[in-house]
């Protein structure tokens, strides 16, 4: 099966301050891809560059198939977009808004866009410029919802919205892409949301994409050590050192990944001893890649 | 799609197209008001000539002003959040301007619908001398292709990348300013530079030459 999206080598730099450099990313089809990172490590260029909203100065993107941005009619044609921002026309009515979207897309579904409206208590009257930011939440997951995409990109749809509203949106998104098995690109800097809904997951910081994996490996494959006793200089490892820190005494916390309990042996035999091992949720997990990520280290 | 893009740009620019719609309704009715109570003699021509050649300058900037609102009205709701839906539409960009651009121009063929309806009417009301004539539908035609002359320069521009705008801007502000202040220092002996850009826009190949002519709703 091919990837829903395909970045290679991609390199953009959109001002003096920041660059996307040498950028490659995988969202398999039928996945649900958490794309996470702290504000500014360029997820939503990524995602600008994917819907060739810009154009990248090196490097190959293909979405569904199609070519970016050459192809990014085509391939718009079979997204659902949800941007970071509100992004509709605030002088228009839900209604108006509901009608020029489906003007665009011929893949519209005019029975579910009602039924999401009446969900979402969105009334067809109501002015954009006057909706609440949950209700423009709800609205642009209506539109993107409702042209039936087969992919959709999600630049931070819940981001700044009350915890029942999220709930809704999140809802409806979950149920479509049980439904229809469509792949998703969801942008977040809430951790905890992504481990909820992802099985796959790519990491940004700095304009680098510094981990991508199934979301099962990321969760249990990032530990943290307590270890004492060990050499300053170590041979390879079987596992990924992404840090060591000294905290009292001997003893050090290092960061890995990839750790398997029978490799405690392979500290035994390097003279350590092996105090404590941690388990770190996705949150912890994510701050330690990042701040491997940012020490140089490799993760 | 264009029936939807040509809603939303009149629900942007129904204001200024309503309102024009109603002075392209004034325009000859107060030119030719005054005709009822003349009587054909020798001043009546010359002064009729004035009051039309009024008219005339009524109708340019009324085009101009239509013209400039339409266009800003058509790319001002994209602007504001950085073009960000327009560009998420399934439709080359080439496809989506074309769209806007046609949108523009049919809500500024109401205006220019408008003068030759209400232009003709009047011309039909009036007493007009034998040797004169009215042409509301050429009136017309040329208040809409007049129209299209600024809306096209300032749509392109709107259009484009807003550092490109930006620049263009700060350039010809740059030029003028400049110049001013060389004249005023008696630096050159006029505004040159001025001078210069508005022949290059006005000469009878510039492209707001039309604005120079006479817009006649009557003639001989």
């Amino acid at each position: 099966m091919s990837d829903a999206i395909a970045m290679r080598h991609v390199a953009f730099r959109p001002g003096k301050d920041f660059a996307i450099r040498d950028l490659s990313l995988t969202v398999p089809t039928g996945s649900i891809y958490g794309f996470l990172g702290p504000n500014g490590s360029g997820k939503t260029t990524t995602i600008k560059l994917i819907l060739g909203m810009q154009e990248a100065d090196d490097g190959l993107i293909e979405v569904l198939g199609h070519q970016i941005p050459q192809g990014a009619p085509q391939a718009l044609a079979r997204i659902g977009y949800v941007p970071e921002r509100a992004h509709l026309y605030q002088s228009l009515t839900v209604s108006e808004m509901m009608d020029l979207h489906r003007a665009f897309f011929v893949t519209w579904d005019a029975a579910r866009a009602e039924e999401l409206r009446r969900q979402f208590n969105l009334r067809h009257e109501q002015r954009i410029e006057r909706l609440s930011k949950g209700e423009s939440g709800k609205l642009m997951m209506l539109l993107a919802l409702s042209t039936r995409p087969e992919l959709l990109v999600l630049d931070e749809p819940t981001d700044g919205l009350d915890p029942v509203v999220r709930r809704d949106v999140l809802g409806a998104l979950v149920e479509y892409v049980s439904a229809r098995g469509a792949t998703v690109l969801v942008s977040s800097h809430l951790v905890h949301e992504q481990e909820r809904i992802c099985d796959w997951v790519g990491v940004m910081d700095g304009g680098n994409l510094v981990a991508e994996m199934p979301m099962n490996t990321f969760r249990s494959g990032i530990k943290r050590l307590r270890v004492s006793g060990a050499p300053p200089v170590l041979p390879a490892a079987p596992f990924t050192l992404l840090g060591r820190s000294a905290t009292a005494g001997t003893e050090e916390e290092w960061g890995v990944r990839g750790w398997q309990p029978e490799m405690s042996a392979w500290l035994q035999a390097q003279g350590a001893t092996l105090r404590e091992t941690i388990d770190l949720d996705l949150e912890e997990s994510f701050v330690e890649l990042l701040s491997t990520a940012r020490t140089g280290g490799t993760a | 799609m264009f029936r939807a893009v040509f809603y939303t740009q009149w629900k942007w620019a129904k204001p200024i197209i309503l309102l024009g719609v109603l002075i392209a309704g004034y325009i000859p009715v107060e030119a030719l008001r005054s005709m009822a109570y003349k009587t054909a003699g020798v001043y009546y021509i010359p002064s009729l000539y004035g009051s039309i050649s009024s008219a005339s300058t009524g109708y340019q900037l009324l085009a101009l002003g239509v013209a400039v609102v339409v266009a800003i009205s058509a790319w001002q709701a994209d602007a504001q959040r950085q073009h960000v839906y327009s560009l998420s539409l399934p439709v080359p960009r080439w496809k989506f301007v074309l769209l806007r651009f046609g949108a523009g121009a049919a809500l500024l063929g109401i205006v220019a619908l408008a003068v030759g309806v209400f232009g003709g009417v009047a011309a039909a009301l009036a007493p007009l001398p034998a040797m004169l004539h009215a042409y509301p539908a050429g009136l017309a035609v040329r208040f809409w292709l007049g129209e299209l002359i600024p809306f096209g320069l300032i749509f392109a521009l709107l259009a484009s990348n807003p550092k490109r705008v930006r620049v263009v801007v700060i350039a010809i502000a740059t030029l003028v300013a400049v110049d001013f202040l060389l004249a005023a220092f008696g630096v050159t002996k006029t505004t040159e530079m001025t001078h210069w850009l508005w022949d290059a826009l006005y000469s009878s190949s510039g492209p707001l030459a039309a604005f120079l002519s006479k817009w006649m709703l009557i003639d001989v």
